[in-house]
């Protein structure tokens, strides 16, 4: 039995703006094991990025529980949501977020930094971190001096940082172009594999598709279907390189 | 100052954020400093010129009044010493002509060369320098009178004010009796009140009179000097200048959070707690604000002493008010440092405020 990351019972969200009511979801029920390699896909619009909030514990649902290792989000203070963000879950965006000011490494240790880390700690285990991903001569370039490939790496393993048990990729290859969109979901593959770490990823990207082990189709608000990709068969054609 | 951790262990039991130590903050600050250097300068040109100038009024207040009661003092104390070589003159001369030995006049010349440290027979020799000496003086002490009356306009020293009231006094007179002389020919309050802080005791001519009122004021503490010498239209300018910085700062820095919204955003997705997105931008504010303002105090400070040596001339240096100044640099510091700290307050908290569900925001 393997245990649960992350669960959603009847999760429901609704916007206020102005006289309208907007229900960006609608009594979501999902289950998320350790281990697990899932992709929540869907048209704009349909409560992907809000779902993925909730899970990620950036918002509280207007109705309905997330649970994180099995305990409860909205019933954490700010110190215990600080440390869930800090420990247990790594962040990666579409824009990538690195901090301007700093170096890769320091980036990197950034992270460590807020868990308690020493300097040194940190800084062995920043460069570790660099290396996984292939970056381990350019530990002290600034992120205007990396491309966008090598800025997302730096995100992975800023979001490795800490060991987490969960990882959230908001559209990770959204601002990236086909070959280093590649790249990047096959060192997240990769991380799932060699360390076990839930990856969690809100995207339009098809490529994602074959390392997923569940796809979670999200239409207006609602779960369309889950797939599950060991029972398809996929086959995904190229022109040119090009799938889309 | 920091929380208890409650992490139990790495296989998931809810644990607390630790409020993380200072020098973090600290850290993180200069680092984003560094990099914005050329953003901030503008920000920090504000502080300069409005610390300049507050810096600049102070000293030049404490530089006027240490020239209006200076050269006065030097007057007076030479006047005293030719008054007593005078006496010891006229008795060295007296005790030559004397027929029979008067111990009196004896003693007299004694007690007069050990106060002025003249012997009898040098008396005569010494008058005469130290006449040119007071000559001098007086031209000296007219000279930067005249053009403190200009520069200060409808505002004259302390003892002028009293003198031009008690014009017609008959002397020998008590503190009451000139009091009451005043008050009768309508003198206006704050010269009642100098008269009125003036030594008890009996007043022989208009220069005890000056003395009393120049030692009086030089007496006062250094807050009480400004405050005599500073005008409605001083502190209208000040707080405006203060204002305007004030109102700078915010700006910039609400400019500066805006702008790195994604930033503070990814900052609390790595475990960032808000206090410390506060202090971070405190301490940018803090450390801008000091280094403004101690470049502004130099600035100021350089400007007023030029502006003294221009006006008044190279006996400035011989008045200069060197303790008094480097207070103006401590108070102009404090005020600098503490108007940054304000200013930064509403911005850092809604920096703090700032969600993490921000971040992901993928528009530009």
């Amino acid at each position: 039995m393997k245990q649960s990351i992350v669960r959603t019972k009847g999760v429901t969200k609704v916007y206020r703006m102005g006289n309208n009511e907007v229900h960006a979801l609608r009594g979501i029920d999902l289950e998320i094991s350790a281990g697990e390699y899932v992709s929540i896909m869907g048209p704009s619009g349909s409560g992907k990025s809000t779902l993925f909030n909730m899970i990620g514990g950036l918002d509280k649902p207007s109705a309905g529980k997330v649970y994180i290792e099995e305990v409860d989000v909205a019933q954490l203070d700010a110190y215990e949501l600080a440390w869930l963000r800090c420990r247990k879950i790594g962040y990666i965006f579409q824009t990538f977020n690195i901090i301007p000011v700093m170096t890769a490494l320091e980036n990197v240790m950034l992270p460590m930094t807020f868990a308690g880390l020493t300097t040194d700690e940190a800084r062995d285990k920043g460069y570790e971190l660099l290396k996984l991903v292939g970056l381990g001569d350019r530990v002290n370039h600034k992120p205007f001096e990396l491309s966008g490939g090598q800025q997302q790496r730096v995100a992975v393993a800023r979001a490795l940082a800490n060991d987490p048990t969960l990882i959230l990729a908001d559209e990770p290859t959204g601002n990236l172009d086909l070959t280093t969109g590649r790249e990047i979901i096959d060192l997240l593959k990769q991380m799932n594999e060699t360390r076990g770490v839930t990856v969690i990823s809100n995207t339009h990207d098809h490529k994602m598709v074959i390392v997923s082990d569940r796809i979670v189709r999200i239409q207006d608000g609602q779960i369309e279907r889950i797939e599950d990709t060991s029972q398809l068969k996929i086959q995904l054609g190229s022109i040119d390189g090009k799938t889309e | 100052m920091s929380k208890e951790m409650f992490d139990r262990d790495s296989t998931g039991k809810m644990g607390k954020q630790i409020v993380l130590p200072f020098s973090r903050a600290v850290e993180i600050s200069i680092k984003s400093l560094k990099m914005r250097f050329w953003r901030s300068i503008i920000t920090v040109m504000s502080i300069v010129l409005a610390i300049a100038f507050f810096s600049s009024i102070l000293v030049n207040t404490t530089i006027v009044r240490a020239l209006k009661y200076g050269p006065t003092q030097d007057v007076v104390q030479l006047e005293h010493k030719y008054d007593d070589l005078e006496t010891l003159k006229t008795a060295h001369v007296k005790s030559l002509n004397a027929s029979a030995d008067s111990q009196e006049l004896r003693n007299q010349i004694a007690t007069l060369e050990l106060k002025t440290g003249v012997v009898a027979a040098d008396a005569a020799k010494e008058y005469k320098i130290l006449e040119e000496l007071l000559a001098g003086k007086r031209m000296v002490r007219d000279t930067v009178n005249l053009k403190l009356q200009g520069d200060a306009g409808d505002d004259p020293g302390a003892d002028e004010q009293i003198l031009n009231w008690l014009k017609d006094a008959s002397f020998p007179a008590t503190k009451g009796e000139l009091t009451a002389h005043a008050k009768l020919a309508g003198a206006p309050e704050n010269v009642l009140r100098t008269c009125d802080s003036l030594p008890e005791g009996s007043y022989q001519s208009d220069r005890d009179i000056t003395e009393a009122v120049a030692a009086v004021e030089l007496d006062k503490s250094y807050f009480n000097q400004f405050v005599s010498q500073l005008k409605a239209k001083d502190y209208w300018l000040i707080s405006l200048a203060l204002l305007v910085c004030f109102v700078g700062i915010v700006n910039a820095m609400l400019m500066s959070v805006t702008e790195r919204f994604r930033e503070i955003g990814t900052m609390k997705c790595l475990g960032a707690l808000d206090s410390f997105i506060v202090k971070l931008f405190l301490l940018e504010s803090v450390f801008q604000g000091a280094a403004g303002t101690a470049i502004g105090i130099v600035l100021g400070t350089m400007l007023s002493v030029l502006r003294a040596w221009w006006l008044y001339g190279g006996l400035v240096f011989y008045h200069m008010p060197i303790g008094g100044i480097l207070l103006c640099m401590v108070l102009s510091q404090a005020v600098g440092t503490l108007l940054s700290v304000v200013a930064s307050v509403f911005p850092a908290r809604a920096a703090a405020r700032m969600q993490p569900v921000d971040a992901l925001r993928a528009e530009q």
